[in-house]
This record gives C-alpha cells, sequence and structure tokens, in this order.
C-alpha cells in the first residue's frame, strides 16, 4: 500500500520559482497498476524522484506500507529503495560496461544475494523477459525492446514491492512497446508489485488498472 | 529480502568492481596519464631521495670504511697534528685501571687519476688492525678481501690499493703501474691489490702506506688526524678526558659521527633545495591528478546515478571511488619508485658531481632505495590521488541520483567555486607574506611561503581564466560567433577547464621564479666575478676541493714566480680550513695587492677603516659565513690556532657567491703567525700595462717547469671556469624544473583532453551544422591555445613573486647570499612557448578525433 | 728457537689480509731460504760476540728476538708464569728512502711484535696480548747501549745495572726489575746454533739462563678474582737469537724447555720435530752448571718421554708433560705444566707455558740425583695441528 499525502516540492530558477508539485495525493494497493498522465515538465519526473525517495519533498509524506519515506535518512530511505522499489527508465538506463546478466544480477548483489544463488535467479529473471540466450551479450548489442526487457528484469528480480516505471515506452517504438508492455505489467501482477507508470501514452495508460493526470503539481 | 547493512552488501557486490574496473580499462588514455602523471610526481620524489641519500650514503661508507670503529677524531689546524702527538699517546704509559684506548693515525688529501678525484688515505695496517678489533677478522682497515701482499704494502714506494671496481673504471690492471697527481706535481704508484669487498665505500679511496701518504701530500711529520676508539660507558668518557687533557693546545678531539655529521651538513642547503623541487613536482602532479580522476568521476556521473537509483549508498560510490584511486594511487607510486630509481640512477651522477665541486669527493656506485623513501612515495602518491578523488567524489554523490545534475548547475558551482577560489587565493598569499614578514632565518618557513604562494595562483587562475575568456568572448564575438562559442566554453566550463590552467599555472609560475632566480644568481655572480677578479693572471695548485692543504706552490717557486719581468703588483694566498668551536672553516689567508683591496666590494664596514683593521689581525668575512654565524662588524669570531683558542675581530664583510658555507679573508702574515703554515695555495699576478698576459704566463710556465704543473688562468679563463661551474650546479635545478612542467603540461593534455572528449557531441553538432572538419580541429586548438596563454598570464606575475621568494626569503635564508634582481625575456618566452606547446599538444587527440568521428553515432547517442 | 715468528708477523698481515687462515704450517715456508734471503746477513759461523752491543739490534738479519720468560711468587704465594717477547723482522734487506724527496719518518723495513703473556696459576687463568709496530717513528725499535727495546708502552730497557720489563694487557700488568746471574751462555758452537742440514739454516743464540725478578703484577680485571698490585720475586731466562733462516725444509716444529733447577743448574734443549714426527738429529741443548760453566748437548744426550696429552679449545692436541733425561748429567726429572691451557690463540698458535720440573720416582732412586732436586721453568711447543 502507497499512500501519498499533500506532496509539495518547488525548485527555483533565478528568480522563478516552479511548483513542481503542489499537494499531490493519492493511494495505490498493493498489486494495482497506476498510470501517471502529464505534460512535459509537468513534474511526472520528479513525482517518481520523490516517492522513491531520490529526492526530497519540500512537505508532504510519502507511506509505503505505513512506513514515511519522507522521514527516512539517507542511509535507510537507500536501503528501502534498493529492496522494496524496481525502476524502468525510458531510457534503460543500464550500465554499459556489464553484460545483461550482470546488470540484472547486480541489484540483487547489491541486496545481499550473491554468487550461484545470484547467477541463478538472475538468469530465471532473464528467462522470464524471454532473454536467457542473451544473458552474456554487452547490453549496447541489444535493441532497445531488449534493453527494455532487461531493464524490466532488472527491475523485478529483487522482488520489489512497488515498481515505478518512467515512460517506459518513450524510447521504443509502437510495435516494440506493444510487445514489452504486456509483459511489464503481467510480471508486476503475478509478483503482486504495485506499478506506478509515469506516461503521456494515452494507450499505454489504458491498459492501467487506473490513471491519474498530474496538472499544476497535483493529481487528479 | 533480510536488511543487512548496506555497506557490507556493496563491499561484496563483485559485479560492481566489474564496472569499475572495466570501466578504466575503456578509457586507456585517460588512465594512462593519470598514471604517467602520477608516477612522474612519485618518481621526482623518489629520484631527489635516491640522488641524495645514494651520494650521502657513499659518503658516510667512505668516511666508515678506514677505521669505521673509531669513536672520536683528534684533529688540528691546516696542517693537521704532529705525529709526535700520536707516537707520545702509543707510548705513553697508562695508569693501572685506566682502560686501553686503541689510536690509529691518518694522513689524507685529494689526488687525481686521470680526470677521476679520488681521496687519498694513508694509513697504519698494524693501528688500523687494532683500531677495529684486530685479529684475523680486521674489521674495517683493509679488512673485507682483496690480494694483499703486507710485505709489499709497507717495502714497496708507490703501492697503492684501492676497490677493484675504482680500478677497473681507471682502467688499471692488477699490478697495474699509473701515474697520480698531487696539487701539480705526478708521482708513479703501483696498485699492489684490489679490494674486491662489496663495500663501496672504498670506491672514491686510494690506499696506501701513511709513510707514502706523507710524501705524496708533503706531510712530512703530520698527521691529518688521529682516529680513536675508547671503550663505551663510563669507562670510554674517563679515557676522552684523559686524552683531551694529555693533548697539546691546537688540538681537538671530537667525536667521530659529528665530524661526519658536519661535513654532511654542509650539503644541507643543497638537499633542501633538491627536496622542494621534488615536492614541487608532486604538488603539480596533485593537480594533474585531480583533473583525470574528477573526470573519471565526472564520466560516470550518470553511471553513478544508476547505481543511486538501485540503492547503492552514498558511502558505497564514495568508496568505490575512493578505492579505486587508492589502486590508482598505489600502482601510480609503484611506478613512480620504479621510474624515480631510473631518473635517480641518472641524478646521482649530477649530485655526485656538484657534491664533488662544491663539498668533497665522493664516488657513487651503487644507489640506495631508503625504505623511509618507499614508504614517503606510497603515502604520496596515495594520498595525492585520494586528495584528487575526494572532491569529485563527494560532488557526485551529493547530486541527485539518476539524473545527476545538469551541466548548467554544475558549471554555476564551477564559477562560484573559482569565486570562492579568488578569495583563498588572496588568504593564501597573506599568510605566505605573513610568514615571510614574521620569520627571519627558518628554511622551512620559506618553503612554506613558497608552496602556499603557488598554491595562491593555482588558485586564482580559474578565475582569471574565466575573466579573461569572457572579455575575450565579448570582443571577439563582435567578429564572429564561432569565437564567441569556443571562447564561451572555456568560460562555461571551468570545472574541467580552470583546474588543467591551473596546474599549468602554477608550475609555470615556479618556472618562470626559478629561472629568474637562477638567471638572476649567474647575473650577479658574473658582475661580481667582473668586479673581483681584477688581476691579470691566477696561479695555483691544481686538484680536487677547495681548501686543501695539499694543494701549495712548492717553497720558494712562489717567489720566483711573482719576480718575473711585467709583474706589477701581486697577492699570495694561502687556502685552508680552519678548526672553530663553530665548526671547521674556511680560511683565505691572503697578502694582498693594494689593487686586491680596491676590488673587495664590502658590504659592512667602511674600505677606510676596515682595510687597516685587517692588517692589523682583523677578519674580513663572507655574507654566507656572516649570515650562517650570525656575525657583524664589532663582534670575534674563535678560531683554533696551534696554541689554542683565539678571537679575531670581524672588521669588514663582503658579498661572495664562491662558498655557500662562508669564507673569510686573513691577512696572511697574520694566518703564518698563528698557524706556522708557511705554505702558498696561490698567487695573482697584476701586470704592468702593455704586458701581454699570455706572455707572461709563457714565462710563468717555464719557470716550474720540471718542479710543479700549476694552473696559470687569465681573469677571463677563471671567470669562465666559475660561469661553467655555477652552470653545472644549477643543471640539477633546471632538470626538476622542466620535470615538473612536464608533469604540468601533461596535466594540461589529460585534463583538456577529458574535456573535448565530453564535448565531443557539442561538436558533432557544430559539424552537422557544416563546419569542416579542419575547421572543427582549428576551433578545438584555439580554445587549448587560449588557455595556455590564459596560463601564462596567470603564471607571470606569479614567477616574478616566485623569483622574488626564492631569491631573498629561500636563497637567503639557506645560503646567505645576496642576490640582485635580474629579468631577461627568455625566462618568459621560455614559459610561454612551453605553455603553447603544451596547449597545442591536449588539442591534438582531441582534434583528430572530432574530425574523423561518425556525426551520426555521436548524435544519435543519447 | 723461535725463528718461525717471521710467520706470526705475516699473519700480523691479518690486518692486512683477511686470508690468514692460509698461513698454516705449510707458511713457515718463507724461514727455509730461498730467494728471500738474499741481501741478508746469514749466520753460517762462528762469531766473536761483545757485549753490550750484540744485546742491540742486528737489523741485517731478517729476523731477532728479546725472550723474556720467567716464574714468580709473592709473599703469600701466588704464583704467576710471564712471557714478555720483541721479534723485529726485516721485511727487506737494507734500508729504505723515498724515491725523491723527503722520506717520510714512518718509511722503514724493520716490523716489530710482541707478545705478552701471564699465567696467573692462582686465579687459574692464562691470558696473551699480541702488538704490532713499525720499527720507525719512534713507535716501537731497539737500541745496545743501553740495551732498550719497545713496542708502543711494552718495554725491556736497561737502567743501570737492572733491566726493566713493562707490558699491560687487559687484565694483567707488569712492572719487573730484573738482574742477570752471571754471565750470558752462548748456545751451540760458540753461539752458532745449526738448525738443520741446509747451508745457512742456523742462527747466533745465546741466554741468560737465571735473571732475578722482583717487581709488581697488578690484576686490572673486572671479573672476580683479586684485584689490585702484588708485589712478586722469582727468576726469568732471557733466550737472545738473530738468525736469516733456520728451518730445515723437513722439519714440523719444535720443543722448547728452559729449566732453572733450585741447585742452581739449568737446561736448555730444543728437541726438533721433523715431519714424520721423529726427533731431528739436529735438536740440541746446553747444560749449565751452577757455577756458570755451560756444556752443549746433542741430540743423544737428552732422552725425552712423552708422559700426558692436553687438547686445546683450538682442537690442537698437545703433550702436557714430559720424563725428560740427562743421563750424562744426572738428571732425571718429571716436568709438568702449571695450567694445562697456556696456548696462545695468535696466529700462528703455540703453546708457551710455566713449569714445574720434579725428580722423577726412577731419578729419586738413582745416585746423585738429588743434586738437582727440582725446579721451575718454561716449555714452548710449536707447529702441532
Amino acid at each position: 500500500m502507497l499512500t501519498i499525502r499533500k506532496l509539495c516540492r518547488q525548485f527555483r530558477e533565478g528568480e522563478r520559482v516552479h511548483r513542481v508539485l503542489d499537494g499531490a495525493e493519492a493511494e495505490i494497493r498493493d498489486g494495482e497498476s497506476v498510470a501517471i498522465l502529464g505534460r512535459s515538465g509537468s513534474g511526472k519526473s520528479t513525482l517518481l524522484n520523490v516517492i522513491s525517495g531520490i529526492d526530497r519533498p519540500d512537505s508532504g509524506s510519502v507511506e509505503m506500507d505505513g512506513q514515511d519515506i519522507t522521514r527516512l535518512g539517507e542511509p535507510a530511505c537507500t536501503l528501502l529503495r534498493r529492496s522494496r522499489i524496481g525502476f524502468v527508465y525510458q531510457f534503460f538506463n543500464l550500465i554499459p560496461t556489464l553484460d545483461v546478466e550482470e546488470n540484472v544480477r547486480l541489484v540483487l548483489e547489491l541486496n545481499g544475494v550473491r554468487g550461484q544463488q545470484a547467477r541463478k535467479r538472475s538468469l530465471e529473471m532473464l528467462e522470464q523477459v524471454g532473454l536467457a540466450d542473451r544473458a552474456h551479450s554487452a547490453v549496447d548489442r541489444l535493441s532497445g525492446g531488449e534493453q527494455q526487457r532487461v531493464a524490466i528484469a532488472r527491475a523485478l528480480v529483487h522482488q520489489p514491492t512497488l515498481l515505478l516505471a518512467d515512460e517506459p515506452t518513450g524510447n521504443l517504438d509502437e510495435e516494440t512497446a506493444r510487445q514489452v508492455m504486456p509483459m511489464l505489467f503481467s510480471l508486476a501482477r503475478t509478483r503482486q508489485a504495485s506499478l506506478l507508470i509515469v506516461t503521456h501514452d494515452t494507450a499505454l495508460a489504458r491498459s492501467a488498472d487506473r490513471a491519474l493526470e498530474l496538472r499544476d503539481g497535483r493529481l487528479i | 529480502m533480510p536488511a543487512k547493512s548496506p555497506q557490507a552488501h556493496f563491499a561484496n557486490a563483485p559485479t560492481l568492481w566489474a564496472a569499475s574496473l572495466r570501466h578504466l580499462l575503456r578509457h586507456p588514455a585517460q588512465l594512462a596519464l593519470a598514471l604517467i602523471g602520477l608516477s612522474l610526481g612519485v618518481a621526482t620524489i623518489v629520484a631527489v631521495d635516491i640522488a641524495t641519500s645514494s651520494s650521502q650514503r657513499a659518503f658516510e661508507l667512505s668516511m666508515r670504511a678506514v677505521n669505521g670503529a673509531a669513536t672520536h677524531q683528534i684533529v688540528g689546524g691546516p696542517d693537521g697534528v704532529d705525529e709526535q702527538v700520536y707516537v707520545r699517546l702509543k707510548t705513553r704509559v697508562l695508569p693501572d685501571g685506566e682502560p686501553e684506548v686503541a689510536l690509529a693515525p691518518g694522513v689524507e688529501g685529494y689526488v687525481s687519476v686521470g680526470d677521476r678525484d679520488l681521496q687519498l688515505v694513508g694509513l697504519d695496517p698494524f693501528a688500523a688492525a687494532e683500531l677495529n678489533g684486530g685479529g684475523a677478522t680486521a674489521g674495517g682497515g683493509l679488512a673485507g678481501g682483496g690480494e694483499q701482499n703486507p710485505i709489499r704494502w709497507l717495502t714497496e714506494p708507490g703501492a697503492v690499493v684501492m676497490s677493484a671496481q675504482t680500478a677497473r673504471q681507471l682502467g688499471i690492471g692488477p699490478d697495474g703501474r699509473f701515474t697520480l697527481s698531487v696539487g701539480g706535481r705526478h708521482y708513479p704508484a703501483h696498485l699492489i691489490a684490489r679490494l674486491t669487498a662489496d663495500n663501496s665505500g672504498y670506491d672514491s679511496l686510494l690506499l696506501t702506506d701513511i709513510a707514502q701518504a706523507q710524501e705524496w701530500l708533503n706531510l712530512s711529520g703530520r698527521l691529518s688526524r688521529i682516529d680513536v676508539r675508547v671503550p663505551d660507558g663510563a669507562e670510554g668518557s674517563r679515557s676522552v678526558e684523559t686524552l683531551r687533557r694529555e693533548l697539546p693546545p691546537g688540538l681537538t678531539l671530537d667525536e667521530a659521527p659529528r665530524r661526519a655529521q658536519e661535513s654532511l651538513d654542509m650539503t644541507a642547503a643543497f638537499t633542501t633545495n633538491l627536496k622542494a623541487m621534488s615536492l614541487l613536482a608532486l604538488l603539480v602532479s596533485t593537480l594533474l591528478i585531480y583533473g583525470a580522476i574528477s573526470f573519471a568521476v565526472v564520466q560516470r556521473r550518470r553511471i553513478i546515478g544508476i547505481l543511486r537509483a538501485l540503492g547503492a549508498t552514498r558511502s558505497d560510490v564514495l568508496r568505490m571511488v575512493l578505492i579505486e584511486a587508492s589502486v590508482l594511487g598505489v600502482v601510480g607510486a609503484g611506478l613512480g619508485i620504479a621510474a624515480g630509481l631510473a631518473i635517480g640512477h641518472e641524478l646521482v651522477h649530477l649530485v655526485a658531481r656538484t657534491i664533488n665541486d662544491l663539498y668533497f669527493v665522493v664516488a657513487v656506485t651503487s644507489i640506495t632505495l631508503p625504505t623511509s623513501t618507499i614508504v614517503e612515495a606510497l603515502l604520496a602518491g596515495l594520498g595525492t590521488s585520494l586528495v584528487a578523488a575526494v572532491l569529485p567524489a563527494l560532488e557526485a554523490v551529493g547530486s541527485t541520483p539518476q539524473l545527476g545534475l545538469r551541466r548548467s548547475v554544475l558549471e554555476e558551482r564551477a564559477v562560484n567555486l573559482s569565486r570562492k577560489l579568488l578569495l583563498a587565493s588572496g588568504a593564501l598569499a597573506v599568510i605566505a607574506g605573513v610568514i615571510v614578514a614574521s620569520t627571519t632565518r627558518s628554511l622551512f618557513a620559506g618553503f612554506a611561503a613558497l608552496f602556499l604562494l603557488l598554491l595562491s595562483v593555482a588558485a586564482f587562475t580559474p578565475a582569471v581564466l574565466r575573466g579573461l575568456a569572457r572579455v575575450a568572448a565579448a570582443v571577439l564575438g563582435r567578429w564572429s560567433p564561432l569565437a564567441r562559442l569556443a571562447l564561451g566554453d572555456i568560460a562555461a566550463s571551468l570545472s574541467r577547464t580552470g583546474v588543467a590552467v591551473a596546474a599549468l599555472g602554477m608550475a609555470l609560475a615556479a618556472m618562470i621564479g626559478v629561472s629568474i632566480m637562477v638567471e638572476s644568481f649567474r647575473e650577479s655572480l658574473r658582475t661580481w666575478l667582473e668586479h673581483t677578479l681584477q688581476a691579470d693572471i691566477y696561479v695555483s695548485a691544481p686538484g680536487p676541493g677547495a681548501a686543501r692543504p695539499e694543494r701549495q706552490l712548492e717553497s720558494g717557486l712562489a717567489a720566483q714566480l711573482v719576480a718575473i719581468p711585467g709583474v706589477d703588483q701581486y697577492s699570495l694566498s694561502r687556502i685552508v680550513n680552519v678548526e672553530s668551536p663553530s665548526g671547521s672553516l674556511p680560511v683565505n689567508a691572503v697578502q694582498m695587492a693594494a689593487k686586491n683591496y680596491q676590488s673587495m666590494p664590502l658590504v659592512e664596514g667602511s674600505p677606510q677603516r676596515a682595510w687597516p683593521a685587517f692588517d692589523a689581525g682583523g677578519i674580513v668575512i663572507s655574507q654566507p659565513l656572516a649570515w650562517r654565524l650570525r656575525l657583524r662588524v664589532g663582534d670575534e669570531l674563535k678560531l683554533t690556532t696551534r696554541s689554542g683558542e683565539h678571537p679575531f675581530p670581524v672588521v669588514g664583510v663582503y658579498r661572495a657567491y664562491g662558498n655557500d658555507r662562508g669564507n673569510m679573508l686573513m691577512n696572511l702574515p697574520v694566518y703564518r703567525k698563528w698557524w706556522g703554515d708557511k705554505s702558498v695555495t696561490g698567487l695573482s699576478l697584476y701586470l704592468e700595462p702593455g704586458v701581454k698576459p699570455a706572455e707572461a704566463i709563457a714565462r710563468l710556465r717555464s719557470l716550474s717547469h720540471g718542479r710543479q704543473s700549476l694552473l696559470f688562468i687569465s681573469n677571463s679563463a677563471i671567470r669562465g671556469v666559475s660561469m661553467a661551474i655555477f652552470d653545472q650546479t644549477f643543471l640539477i635545478t633546471g632538470v626538476l624544473n622542466w620535470l615538473a612542467a612536464g608533469v604540468a603540461a601533461i596535466g594540461l593534455v589529460s585534463s583538456l583532453l577529458a574535456w573535448e572528449l565530453e564535448r565531443s557531441r557539442e561538436l558533432a553538432l557544430v559539424r552537422s551544422l557544416g563546419m569542416t572538419p579542419a575547421g572543427t580541429a582549428g576551433l578545438i586548438e584555439a580554445q587549448t591555445a587560449f588557455m595556455g596563454l590564459a596560463a601564462v598570464i596567470a603564471a607571470v606575475p606569479a614567477g616574478l613573486l616566485t623569483a622574488l621568494v626564492l631569491i631573498d626569503v629561500i636563497n637567503r635564508r639557506a645560503f646567505g647570499w645576496e642576490i640582485d634582481l635580474h629579468l631577461r625575456g627568455a625566462q618568459f618566452v621560455n614559459a610561454f612557448v612551453l605553455a603553447l606547446a603544451a596547449a597545442l599538444a591536449a588539442g591534438l587527440y582531441p582534434a583528430w578525433r572530432t574530425a574523423r568521428f561518425s556525426l551520426a553515432s555521436e548524435i544519435r547517442e543519447e | 728457537m723461535r725463528a718461525w715468528i717471521v710467520v706470526l708477523l705475516l699473519s700480523a698481515s691479518a690486518a692486512l689480509c683477511a686470508g690468514a687462515a692460509e698461513l698454516g704450517d705449510p707458511a713457515l715456508a718463507p724461514l727455509r731460504g730461498g730467494p728471500g734471503l738474499t741481501g741478508f746477513a746469514v749466520a753460517d759461523k762462528p762469531r766473536e760476540f761483545e757485549f753490550p752491543r750484540d744485546h742491540g739490534p742486528h737489523p741485517e738479519f731478517r729476523t731477532e728476538w728479546w725472550y723474556v720468560t720467567g716464574n714468580v711468587e709473592s709473599e703469600k704465594g701466588e704464583r704467576f708464569g710471564f712471557e714478555l717477547t720483541f721479534f723485529r723482522v726485516a721485511l727487506k734487506p737494507g734500508t729504505q728512502r723515498a724515491p725523491s724527496g723527503e722520506s717520510s719518518a714512518w718509511r722503514t723495513n724493520q716490523v716489530y711484535l710482541a707478545h705478552f703473556a701471564v699465567t696467573d696459576v692462582a686465579g687459574g687463568k692464562f691470558s696473551f696480548a699480541q702488538k704490532y709496530e713499525r720499527g720507525a717513528a719512534g713507535l716501537a725499535g731497539a737500541q745496545a747501549a743501553p740495551l732498550r727495546v719497545w713496542l708502543d708502552d711494552w718495554s725491556f730497557e736497561q737502567q743501570g745495572d737492572v733491566w726493566k720489563l713493562r707490558a699491560r694487557q687487559p687484565g694483567y700488568a707488569l712492572e719487573f726489575e730484573a738482574k742477570p746471574e752471571g754471565a750470558p751462555v752462548l748456545n751451540g758452537d760458540h753461539g752458532l746454533s745449526v738448525k738443520s742440514g741446509e747451508p745457512g739454516a742456523a742462527s747466533y743464540y745465546y741466554s741468560i739462563p737465571r735473571m732475578s725478578i722482583s717487581g709488581t703484577m697488578t690484576r686490572t680485571g673486572t671479573g672476580k678474582g683479586a684485584r689490585g698490585a702484588v708485589s712478586v720475586k722469582g727468576s726469568a731466562w732471557l733466550d737472545r737469537e738473530w738468525s736469516s733462516s733456520s728451518l730445515g725444509a723437513t722439519q714440523a716444529g719444535w720443543d722448547w724447555f728452559a729449566l732453572q733447577m733450585k741447585d742452581g743448574s739449568a737446561l736448555m734443549f730444543y728437541s726438533l720435530r721433523d715431519l714424520d714426527g721423529t726427533r731431528d738429529a739436529h735438536s740440541a741443548g746446553t747444560w749449565i752448571a751452577p757455577s756458570g760453566e755451560s756444556h752443549p748437548l746433542s741430540s743423544q744426550d737428552v732422552v725425552i718421554d712423552i708422559t700426558d696429552h692436553w687438547t686445546s679449545r683450538r682442537r690442537v692436541r698437545y703433550p702436557s708433560g714430559w720424563h725428560l733425561r740427562v743421563p750424562s748429567q744426572s738428571l732425571d726429572v718429571e716436568v709438568k705444566p702449571v695450567l694445562a691451557d697456556q696456548e696462545l690463540g695468535t696466529s700462528p698458535r703455540y703453546w708457551e707455558g710455566a713449569v714445574d720440573v720434579k725428580v722423577s720416582s726412577e731419578g729419586q732412586s738413582a745416585a746423585g740425583a738429588s743434586r738437582s732436586a727440582a725446579g721451575e721453568g718454561y716449555v714452548e711447543l710449536v707447529g702441532y695441528q
């Protein structure tokens, strides 16, 4: 259960003040998928950053299972993010010096799973996204769709309770997006992970259980 | 998922290490530059350490090679100790209960074999064996193997022993015969044995029987010293007291280590200078490493962002970067030690040469790498790279992960930082000023001030660069938007460009400063030589080592030489070292020609009063000596004469550069009265008008022919020789200076390379808009050249300031020399050329790369 | 009988040459004549001895020594043996001068060395010291009238009618006055002592078999045992010998006996050992009657049986007890070291020690043997491996 209350976040650029979040509120149940729509620059990415504890709100709270992330210290926040949250990005954000399997395994290692067990789990995860045969390819040899599937595998391999996706189709062609996205939804569902997708792709938004729009710093 | 501590997790994430390592390996040029810079910095320290410590070690070994077991030494005046004192001590009947004291006589001097200078040591094998423990183990003495024949040693005239290594170098075979010269007299010598011991202390020594040494060195009846070994503890102190009481006046009994230390102390100022130069190189390389490592970190900003998003904590990332830097530091230090050994090998000859010229004869045949140097090098390497890495790492982890900071924010910070640095620069300069003003003698404080000053240069360079770039952009931008783009980039990328230019600026400032100092010194010396060397011809006994008593004219020869027709006036001089409570001091005892008085540049005391007082028994001391012993006109200096200590009034201080330990002039009759030494080391002749020096020299030569090979030098030649010695001394400084500048240049290359590579996408864009590859390359070169120029502009005033500190603070405190500032265009031109060359070189690779890369791939990339 | 001392001098080159160990017995070679001898005077015929001239040095010969050994006793009965010996060795014939210019006072061909050993019977200790010095610059030397031999602060010199001995080493110092009792005794053929059949292998050799000693022996050591000066009295033997070569090619070493009997008689005998271990026919000695009258002894005149052995720390096995008979003089005695260990660890090493002389059981039963009932003396053993 993720509860967002009265989130405010503003940025200062010279004399001007941008109120990117201005009292955003939402509640997302376990296993529920929610799409967040909004125009460019409406603060969608900031919202995800604040939810994951990467960025801090000026006020308001983000509760995961009753724990307020915004009140956690930096190390605790990182710990929580590492174990409970998975990310999928528009630009995939794979680490170029690691191969496919290593990219997935890294998250497990950060969570204290190592050696053969980590290897086995990451390979299993890659199998679920259909990339077991590319496990040891360099990531830049993969197509965009494949890279995004690796990113999905990485986001889910440590069984997070919350999956955050930032414009996951933004860098994929329509065809590829249609192949990859169902995988994201189904995997999240089978693992009982809440899924929060930021997108301006209304088709994608329709696949979610419900959709919210971020406008003037509020979720509607 | 079990929540362990994040650190524990991270430390064991092998995939992360793989990522880190592969990153480094994917950027080999960058890695190489960082390592080169670091190892060069470390290498300089190691090389200087090796060179100085090897020379010192060689000296200590040679001190210990002969009678190393001695605890004390008895020494006398310039002509040493009467041998009867030794005989009396050896044959005296000690009271019962008085412990045995081992005594061994030594007769020493410098001789030349071919062009090699050696220390001739005359010893008595029996006494040496007893002193060194006696018996078959023979301790020091001549022990250590070799094919010796004691009967030949004692009975064969000219018999000598030297190390096998030295014999090989001189090309003298077993049982070989050769000629050695002592102060212009030549003698046949016969190598009866070669020492094969691995003690390299023998390498500068030529051993012979004491009788032979006395004859060769013209020291009949005299010993250079008596080595003494007393037992440890109270018994020994009692023996020392008894011995002291029995010594006639004029002789002193000193602890042996103290004598050695005194000799080594002579070189202290010289080695401190070298050390400072090497630290300078390291300091410059710190900035270079900073550039390289900070770039390595910044390059991975995105990856760091991903890692942070995936759950790596700040300390995880920080630790990763620091460990990486540590590995780099240790590897760089390792390479630096290796390179330092190689450079040290070369440098050691320069250092030894300088020491031979200025201080004492030493042969460095083995290289000493002290453990402390290794530790120092490792710490320096590690410390340098950690310091360099910690700032960018902190900055990287401090930012919001994933997206990282926008470049503009980063640059905004850099601009703020450059403002703060400008303030810091002012503060550093003020502190340096305060240090200089508040201390008067501390050399350490002088160097501290110098380094603060250089840091201050580094700190204000980014602001200078930004200011210049903005002004230039505003001016030039009116004509060409391209120029505006190029210059604007520089100002906007201060985080990248600032560091590189600061490093270069600092190195250039140091380079300018040092070369101004050297040039000023050289010029002052030249003027001084012209002023003081007024005689037409100088005659002296040749040989190594200043103030060596064996350098003397054959008795009676001096009187004949000055009597040749055409001589208007002449001065006689005897140059020796005398003992004093403040250690051994060089004395130039002169009987001065009238013209000689006029040419002495007194800086304290008026000629009208000083010279009559000088004739009456006062001494005129050189500036360095006045500085070192804190003496002024009106003070007294105690010297150990033949009849014990006697105070001599200081009646004048003169400017001199000849000897950094200082020198003093004494009237020759006064010297003869107190020391009973009638010898003459040299003459200076003032010719009558119209007499050609060459003709006079021919006459002098035929007079001395067959008796002694003397040096006859005209004043212009002696000036040339002096300048040559000077240049040789400062060769080392020059080498180190260029080394430091080289480090800075590499730093500039690596930083600019990083910057230009970072901008490759922007450059691709410019090209896609229609700029030719050559045009782009030109743009890059123009940018780097501009930065080189900025570094020079910052470095010129700073270099002048550095020169002033070097001349008026460092030199004065180290040597007491007074130097007039002399400026030459060449010093600045050198710096300018170096900066420009470095800058253009830095632009080459990016320019080449920009010209050939695939536009499509650069633009397509995110 | 100590011409081997040149070897010692060569080992003085321990100072010069770490390989002194090679100078074991084979290194007695330099004593065996050969080219090294050219230029030295040779002892090949009897000469006219003249005193005090011949007390002084004979630099034209290669080697020479002043050898004093003796036994003394304090009033409390503490017994000491002592040896104080000065050797002179010429490394080359003639005198040395600098090739040009003034010669250094240190230039010389003459080298001196000295041994000083003390046998402290009461303390059960034997200790020795050696010194080397060149015979120049006043550091060491010898002169005839009055006699003076010295090396550093060790000396043997005539002052009026007494001869003063002075030496010190860590632990012991002695200052003795010696008075010769009787004229010098010429050994061998009127002082020419032939050592082998080889020409020139001979020395000039005289002894003063009895010198009364009085003076002080000082223990300066820091260890346990008595410290301080003790007044002592006793008797010493002076041997004077000079030569240029004296060992035969087949000779390995010798045993030398100098015994002073209580009745005033004395015996000197050297037994030369050949390499095969047998006694060389050139072994010889002198019998001195209480009257001072001397009789040369040939090898056949003296019968010696070894009764005991002792092995030193340095693993050398020495004889350590003798049954010595001179039938012609009715002498039949047992000779026993006062301490087994009186080995000088010099290089080469040798044994030189104080001995007791007792009438043997056979001798007691023989008629007239009590005349020379017993006494003291010194024995020297050289060339044992």
